[in-house]
């Protein structure tokens, strides 16, 4: 029977948003949560008996802060057997009622995407104190987390089944000595004998100290889901080694964005907009972010806002969307510019303008266009505009831009974008009634699908400025770097040298070819191919250069770049030569593809099970998440101790029985101190090793202490929090994960530049008004110490001084100036061919999957970059729950009237053969998969995610000496066979995972929790590895891989089986070559820089000297 | 119209779970056609009983407990292996719920084999002495023989709600539209008339010609009247949407078109002709194989209305 | 007290994180959902939708479930949830047959029926639902329909004529609505479910009601064969490899 029988009806109060808004208002900063949660403070006292009621007065998302350390609720497990009324609550008295589990709430952070959403993981003390395991019982939401306040998409709440994923790596693997990479032969090693080995490898390397010693150490990340600590890690060796995955994810988009604002992506207000108006899947249902965006979506439609979602595949969004803008993929830049020709060229209702000249006047750098007679003749030659305007007053400007845009009519966008009139009319017509609250985020989908992607970021921003959308305003569109947080790489001040490690010298070719001077990110997805590609050495180091012709050290982190990236047998070829990589390890939780073929395999902790801070531009505010190792945090907290403090993660995991896993905080700051440079010989030891001790490593919470000193209103909270704290600010951090640190950013451009006894201060650096300059265009310029030359601070606007944008005019740059003068002056305004001829001419800007190039009947454009919504790109095969829901939703969608043509039927193994249309007609291979005809697709575009098809060798490995086979990526990788001899590769599938798993049930860790296994309903056989068959595409430009592919298809033949590909990688060898011999306009003699000096260069701060470039010809 | 010719008021689902597939099997066919016989019998006997004298029918008062005793237990068996947690059985009767047809048809049908087994030993030891007087039991029930009459008339009542209830179960299956109480009751009803007379033709060798002829008109009256309520429902089951969209299915030659039809022809139209032909010509072969292909055709009929309406996804 | 959820299909953009957050929450097995959230397309392109239906337990008032359980193992609690008694449960499966919603199944783990219970042990502690907690856009609404300042009930008021429920013809009462529904998201004879939709496997339906790995004998053995309580630790075992030790055991690495 159930505790309360009281049979009046209490008040049942529904307190989520009373509730939410004491969160906020606890994060906001300085007061603290106590009393915050007031409004659920009536909830029934905690004593165990009386807590439990059927009826209670309140339903809480969450406890208190004040209850996170000891929470109890009814076990949802044990209450199956038919809950309380019929076996009361477990006690002395009543040993057989249903359990009431205790709780401790461990806040973290969500890794599985970068939105950085706060995680709550609940660790059960009731079985640990029982003498059994600690375990996490499930993570939740953080209700203090500012941006994803207390919600989680299904990736979040997977990171349970991650943890305890029946095939997860217990300890560092090596391979073993005398088998090859890819042999799949391993031997477990430990912790310290992986880091002597490569520490000395490391040290060795960086010993001889000359130019190239700094070029062969190179970091490879995946999706960093961190603030600047892994950017640290080559700058302290002074090395240019860091690659990101950032050009097969975002780079397009960076480019069109850095154009215009100098900033690399935008960060809208959805909350208050009056249209969302999104490009893609992206920010609603696939992209990262979308669990915090799709919430605020969801608010902003509540209170009437429209959705439009612009997207050739009918996605989740674009489903529930006001409406669907399918376009013909690559031609948006088209559509973008149509509605700039109907702004400028139309009256509102009241015969009003319709643009926004307030805001185009004072922030758009017009003046400086008009100004450039030059470059407005440039424009007449290339037929954009009939004549150099006479004035250059603002209102020349806009007679000329709408001049310039009127070929963008409905017919031409209707030609070009394969759409009908009536929905791009529909389209207008909701852009111009939203106003200026129009909301948008560009990043993936266009931008990064093809050449030219980065035009569709610099034309989609137009139509935006022009409606005065851009100004960072309630409703708008505002700037990233407005809108984030980043301190996790700063904590020099505990470590011993104190300091920030000084600029690096030289300059990597193999993240940084000459051939791609305004790339926005590293060239990773070439990385092997330009290893392997001894032409292209030979003709740089030829001109001067001194290019890297192996690595010493590649060092993948979370990342599996043979699986996502392009062309993965090139990868699997590049990584089996020890001769152009000697040593490769991979910091990794899981096994992957990429583990394959590394020398060591060093697990590393999942989301709930390492440090980091994380910030996000989700809002405009500045918020940040702090990861924490939910089990060491127990632990500790329950009196543990860390026989190492530098090694508490590692010891702590252990000791729970979750594996020798660690984290990356605590294992580059010991093996730097203590195997890269143990007797600090190599200046690298100064930098991690701890101020406090410097004999040994810097510790997490002095180095987290330090970082976050850098928040004033974080330190002053922690400060007021924790008043007999040694490490108040981590000690906050650690227990409520999450901290906001500025709210309400609205239109930073116009705050006033600080200015103290004559002294400017911008971007924290002083500068005596004397020495500051302004040009004829009202811009603060002050001499560029590092580079020369000069740099702006600040701008006027009527009379006033403010901060202005990031760019070098401080308005946003319509005419980038930089971009034609560095060699692309024809596309330096936002701007698109109109005509077969012209795109011909203007390739640079035009897709490679354009309709001109679709001839026959059975050729089709393949849409491949979009996520699905409940995966993360490589990272979901460790989660059982991830895989049971994705089953099966990943097949190549076919437009029903296309497949009724081709006589395709649903289910119908088809062969998709990928052509090139720069390296004409050269053919990449196939892959063969399921083909489903759909009204959610576009005629002529095939709609199939390179996010699914994952494969493995073997379905467990032998460790020799261990009792267990280790099994691989059990529950969401089917086995297959492979073969490569250098020109082809071919995978063919040879077991369902099913089948895989019930044959091995003795490899499964985690035993209990993965009971369940035998329940495995699929064979997972949920794609083909596509990614494989992809030739490289990097954009000439922006340097992303332009992702989407030409392919022809037809029925596949009785012995091609779904999942089997055929790749002639040496062909893509040659697309690639084509792609940049063809479409660059690289690095000549005549230029001194290796890049624009005001461009961010990524990861690894550089000076002067490696900026420097001398090419003869 | 155009509205059903056009894709556009079309809906597909194209993404969910996999659903479990048929979730009464064969076990429930065999327990319903094993009832049948068990209950069957008894009815049938005891409509024989009222219109004959015993000396028709020697072995009758022996004979028929004993083969509703075997079929009961046949039943009860594969009750009991149908349940995922058959030891939990008794909760049935620990934990009794009376809104539940499974409870109070578990009552009953225990009760019900109860006495059949009592009438069973009864009716065996008056027919065969030299068994009970070797038998320890057979002694103490020696003074019992006329309780079997007495008895009777409650077990004939009493076989009715039993081969019954489990048309309620099925009408408390709400789920499944098909089954509507009304007439599964009159199915049961028939089924049982229809296995009884099957069942005692077997042993009706001895029997006079006028019992057989009985035991004739109720097959054919039963299978008369269950072909035709199969017929109504199976074409005319307009009133419920789901009924409807399950026996469309059916009907365009979907799973278990043809064990229907091959259920309607063996159980019912073949045996009605040889049991009318066989009330005018007493032609024992022919009716024992009447009574075979009517019982199996009662095993397909049963199974295929078992299973169709569990075909349907329900959301 | 008459708890009730309410699912606004205007808001839900089928991320599913209620999904895994009720398996989590509840250890619901691989195989089995208490919990779904169904896409459904409608239309033709380009002017095709799609819809998502998250489907539970509806929590009838007048529950065939309950009805038909010939012991009781389905049962209302005071707050009007419909709850599982799995010790009971017998097994029948006739809560399976009488549910018209399909939100029952039968559990392989513990060869019992169960289902949704509105997370019934979190509310006794007084906690929501672990999929309200979860919805990024607040799209599942939870309290007391008797309650008229509950959330719901205001939420019920406020879209009158627009609160349905599922297959009301069944006259179950069920205390489960949705805003924003329609004929083809919420009455599975007006789609078309094409079974086979599980591409890749090729499968139509489960394979199995309940345990697939063990037959009918294993029903009758199960209470003599089943398995103690497996722990549910890693590999780490640092018996087996005398190396293991000294990677944590000693001071640092140095």
């Amino acid at each position: 029977m159930t505790k309360s029988m009281n049979n009046e009806q209490p008040a049942f109060v529904e307190s989520r948003r009373t509730f939410l808004k004491g969160t906020a208002y606890s994060v906001a900063g300085a007061t603290l949560a106590a009393g915050v949660f007031k409004t659920i403070a009536d909830t029934p006292a905690t004593a165990a008996d009386s807590k439990f009621t059927a009826t209670p007065e309140t339903l809480s998302f969450y406890p208190p802060l004040e209850e996170w350390d000891s929470f109890t609720e009814l076990d949802g497990d044990d209450w199956k057997r038919g809950g309380t009324s019929r076996n009361g609550v477990e006690s002395k008295e009543n040993p057989d009622g249903i359990k009431a589990t205790e709780y401790m709430l461990v806040p973290t952070a969500c890794s599985n995407c970068e939105a950085s959403c706060g995680l709550t993981a609940w660790v059960d003390l009731s079985t640990y104190k029982a003498g059994g395991q600690l375990a996490v019982r499930k993570y939740m939401g953080n209700p203090l987390h500012a941006g994803s306040r207390g919600r989680n998409c299904a990736k979040g709440y997977a990171t349970q089944s991650q943890m305890y994923d029946p095939d997860r790596i217990p300890f560092p693997l090596m391979r073993a000595p005398g088998s090859k990479r890819g042999e799949g032969k391993w031997v477990r090693t430990t912790w310290d004998e992986a880091m002597a080995k490569i520490g000395k490898k490391m040290h060795d390397t960086l010993k001889s100290g000359d130019e190239m010693s700094r070029k062969s150490i190179m970091y490879h990340v995946g999706r960093p889901n961190e603030n600047g600590f892994g950017h640290r890690v080559p700058h302290s060796m002074g090395c240019d080694g860091y690659d990101s995955h950032t050009n097969i994810c975002s780079a397009g988009a960076r480019e069109g964005t850095i154009q215009w604002t100098n900033d690399d992506r935008n960060s809208p207000d959805w909350s208050n907009a009056k249209l969302i108006f999104l490009q893609s899947s992206h920010a609603a249902d696939a992209g990262h972010y979308f669990q915090q965006a799709a919430g605020r979506i969801a608010e902003a439609r509540k209170k009437g806002a429209k959705l439009v979602v612009m997207d050739p595949r009918l996605s989740n969004s674009a489903g529930m969307a006001d409406l669907w803008v399918p376009v013909w993929p690559g031609t948006e830049t088209a559509l973008y510019l149509y509605l700039a020709n109907r702004i400028l060229n139309e009256k509102g209702v009241n015969g009003e303008s319709l643009v926004n000249h307030n805001f185009v006047k004072n922030w758009v750098n017009w003046d400086r266009l008009m100004a450039d007679k030059e470059y407005l003749s440039l424009l007449v030659e290339k037929k954009y505009i009939k004549s150099v305007p006479q004035g250059d007053t603002y209102e020349d400007f806009i007679t000329m831009i709408s001049e310039m845009y009127s070929p963008y009519t409905l017919d031409f966008v209707a030609e070009e974008c394969r759409i009908e009139k009536r929905i791009v009319e529909k389209l207008y017509d909701m852009f111009i009634d939203a106003g200026a609250r129009v909301a948008t985020y560009i990043w993936r989908a266009g931008p990064i699908g093809h050449k030219g992607g980065w035009m569709i970021a610099r034309s989609a921003f137009l139509p935006f400025v022009l409606r005065g959308a851009m100004a960072g305003d309630k409703g708008g569109v505002g700037l990233h770097h407005w809108h984030v947080i980043s301190v996790n790489g700063k904590g020099d001040a505990a470590a011993q040298a104190g300091a920030r490690p000084p600029k690096v010298d030289v300059w990597n070719e193999i993240a940084w070819p000459p051939e791609y001077p305004l790339s926005t990110y590293e060239m990773s997805h070439i990385m092997p191919h330009l290893l392997l590609d001894d032409a292209w050495r030979k003709k740089w180091n030829d001109k001067g250069l001194n290019v890297p012709d192996k690595l010493a050290v590649w060092i993948p982190r979370m990342y599996n770049p043979v699986w996502i990236n392009p062309d993965g047998f090139r990868w699997i070829e590049a990584l089996k030569r020890e001769d152009k990589i000697e040593m490769s390890f991979n910091l990794s939780p899981t096994w992957s593809e990429t583990n394959w073929y590394c020398d060591f395999i060093l697990p590393v902790g999942l989301a709930g099970e390492r440090h980091d801070q994380h910030s996000e531009a989700t809002e405009p505010k500045r918020w940040l998440s702090f990861r924490n190792p939910a089990l060491r945090v127990a632990l500790e907290k329950m009196g543990w101790k860390p026989k190492d403090p530098t090694r508490a993660t590692l010891e702590a995991h252990i000791k729970a029985g979750l594996g020798e896993v660690w984290e990356e905080v605590e294992f580059w700051a010991n093996i730097m101190t203590h195997h890269v440079d143990p007797d600090g010989s190599l200046g690298v030891r100064k930098y991690w090793a701890s101020k406090e001790d410097p004999t040994r490593a810097v510790t997490i919470a002095e180095w987290y202490q330090a970082a976050f000193d850098k928040l004033p209103n974080l330190r002053k909270a922690a400060k007021a929090a924790y008043p007999d704290a040694k490490y108040p600010n981590y000690e906050m951090m650690r227990d409520r994960g999450t901290w906001l640190e500025e709210d309400n950013i609205f239109k930073p451009q116009e705050r006033e530049l600080r200015k103290e006894d004559g002294k400017y201060i911008a971007h924290g650096h002083e500068y005596d008004e004397r020495d500051v300059e302004k040009d004829d265009f009202g811009t603060l310029m002050v001499e560029d110490h590092v580079h020369g030359g000069k740099k702006a601070i600040g701008i006027e606007v009527d009379g006033e001084i403010m901060q202005g944008f990031h760019t070098l005019s401080k308005k946003l740059e319509f005419y980038c100036q930089w971009f034609a003068e560095w060699k692309w002056p024809e596309y330096a305004v936002p701007i698109y061919p109109t005509n077969a001829e012209d795109r011909k001419k203007m390739t640079h800007v035009v897709t490679q999957v354009h309709h001109d190039f679709m001839k026959k009947d059975n050729e089709f454009a393949l849409n491949t970059v979009f996520r699905l919504p409940y995966n993360i790109h490589t990272r979901s095969v460790n989660s059982k729950h991830l895989m049971e829901i994705s089953q099966n939703h990943n097949p190549v969608w076919i437009n029903a009237e296309d497949a009724k043509r081709l006589n395709i039927k649903r289910g119908d193994a088809i062969k998709v053969t990928i052509t090139d249309t720069v390296e004409m007609d050269m053919e990449s291979g196939y892959f063969i998969a399921m083909a489903v005809p759909t009204e959610g697709t576009m005629p002529g575009v095939l709609a199939c995610s390179h996010h699914a098809g994952r494969w493995k060798l073997k379905n467990a490995v032998e460790i020799p000496g261990f009792e267990h086979k280790l099994g691989v990526m059990g529950v969401g990788a089917p086995l297959y066979d492979m073969t490569m001899d250098g020109k082809v590769g071919t995978l063919k599938p040879t077991q369902g995972l099913n089948e895989g798993m019930q044959e091995r049930r003795d490899t499964w860790q985690f035993k209990e929790y993965n009971k369940d296994l035998d329940n495995i309903w699929w064979d997972g056989l949920s794609g083909s590895w596509q990614n494989a068959v992809a030739p490289s595409h990097p954009d000439p430009i922006a340097g992303n891989h332009a992702w989407h592919q030409k392919v022809s298809i037809e029925l596949a033949g009785k012995d091609d089986q779904i999942g089997d590909i055929y790749v002639n990688y040496e062909n893509n060898m040659k697309v690639y070559q084509a792609w940049r011999d063809k479409l660059t306009r690289p690095l000549n003699s005549a230029d001194t820089l290796r890049r624009p000096v005001h461009m961010k260069r990524p990861a690894v701060p550089l000076s002067h000297k490696a900026y420097s470039v001398k090419l003869s010809d | 119209m155009v509205e059903n010719t056009i894709h556009a008021t079309q809906a597909v689902v194209t993404l969910d779970v996999a659903l479990p597939g048929i979730i009464w099997g064969w076990m429930i066919t065999l327990n319903m056609w094993a009832k049948s016989i068990g209950t069957g019998v008894i009815l049938v006997g005891a409509f024989l009983l009222y219109r004959h004298k015993k000396e028709d029918m020697p072995n009758l008062r022996w004979i028929m407990p004993l083969i509703s005793f075997i079929f009961l237990n046949i039943f009860l068996l594969f009750t009991l292996t149908d349940l995922h947690q058959p030891y939990r059985m008794v909760n049935i009767f620990l934990h009794p719920h009376w809104t539940s047809a499974i409870t109070v048809g578990a009552w009953m049908a225990s009760l019900f084999t109860g006495l059949i087994t009592v009438m069973m030993l009864i009716g065996g030891f008056d027919a065969f002495p030299e068994f009970r007087r070797h038998c320890p039991l057979g002694k103490k029930v020696r003074g019992m023989s006329d309780f079997y009459e007495k008895v009777f008339p409650f077990v004939v009542f009493l076989a009715i709600p039993v081969t019954l209830y489990t048309a309620i179960i099925m009408a408390e299956s709400s789920a499944r539209e098909l089954w509507q109480a009304p007439t599964e009751v009159m199915q049961m009803m028939w089924a049982a008339l229809l296995a009884g007379s099957a069942a005692l033709i077997f042993v009706s060798d001895a029997w006079s010609r006028e019992t057989r002829k009985d035991l004739a008109l109720v097959l054919a009256i039963a299978t008369f009247f269950s072909f035709m309520m199969y017929m109504g429902e199976y074409f005319f089951s307009f009133k419920s949407a789901e009924a409807e969209a399950t026996l469309e299915y059916v009907h365009a030659g979907g799973s278990y078109n043809v064990e229907f039809w091959f259920a309607m022809v063996l159980g019912f139209i073949l045996p009605f002709f040889l049991a009318v032909s066989n009330m005018k010509s007493d032609n024992k072969t022919l009716l024992r194989f009447a009574a075979i292909v009517a019982l199996v055709g009662l095993y397909l009929a049963k199974d295929v209305w078992l299973k169709i309406p569990q075909m349907l996804p329900l959301s | 007290m008459k708890l009730g959820f309410l699912v606004d299909l205007n808001l839900c953009m089928g991320c599913k994180g209620c999904e895994i957050a009720c398996k989590v929450e509840n250890s619901v097995p691989l195989s089995s959902w208490r919990l779904r959230v169904k896409y459904i397309d409608i239309g033709t392109f380009p002017d095709a939708s799609r819809s998502f239906t998250p489907l539970r337990c509806n929590h009838c008032e007048n529950a065939p479930c309950e009805r038909i359980c010939p012991v009781s193992a389905l049962h209302y609690l005071e707050n009007g949830i419909v709850n599982v008694d799995s010790a009971r449960c017998i097994g029948c499966a006739g809560c399976m047959m009488a549910c018209p919603y399909g939100a029952i199944y039968m559990d392989p783990e513990t060869n019992t029926a169960d289902k949704c219970t509105y997370c019934a042990h979190r509310i006794e502690s007084g906690m929501m639902p672990a999929c309200v907690v979860a919805c990024p856009v607040e799209a599942n609404i939870f309290g007391d329909v008797e309650d008229d300042t509950s959330h719901i009930s205001q939420y019920i008021m406020e879209h009158q004529g627009g609160v349905q429920v599922r297959k009301p013809e069944k006259h179950t009462d069920p205390k489960h609505y949705y805003v924003g529904g329609g004929t083809y998201t919420l009455d599975p004879l007006a789609h078309e479910r094409i079974e086979g939709y599980s591409l890749f496997n090729n499968i139509t339906h489960l394979e199995a009601v309940g345990d697939k790995n063990h037959g009918v004998l294993d029903r009758f053995l199960a209470p003599f064969t089943s398995h103690g309580h497996t722990d549910n630790k890693s590999f780490m075992n640092f018996d087996n490899d005398n190396k293991a030790h000294e990677s944590h055991e000693e001071e640092g690495g140095h």
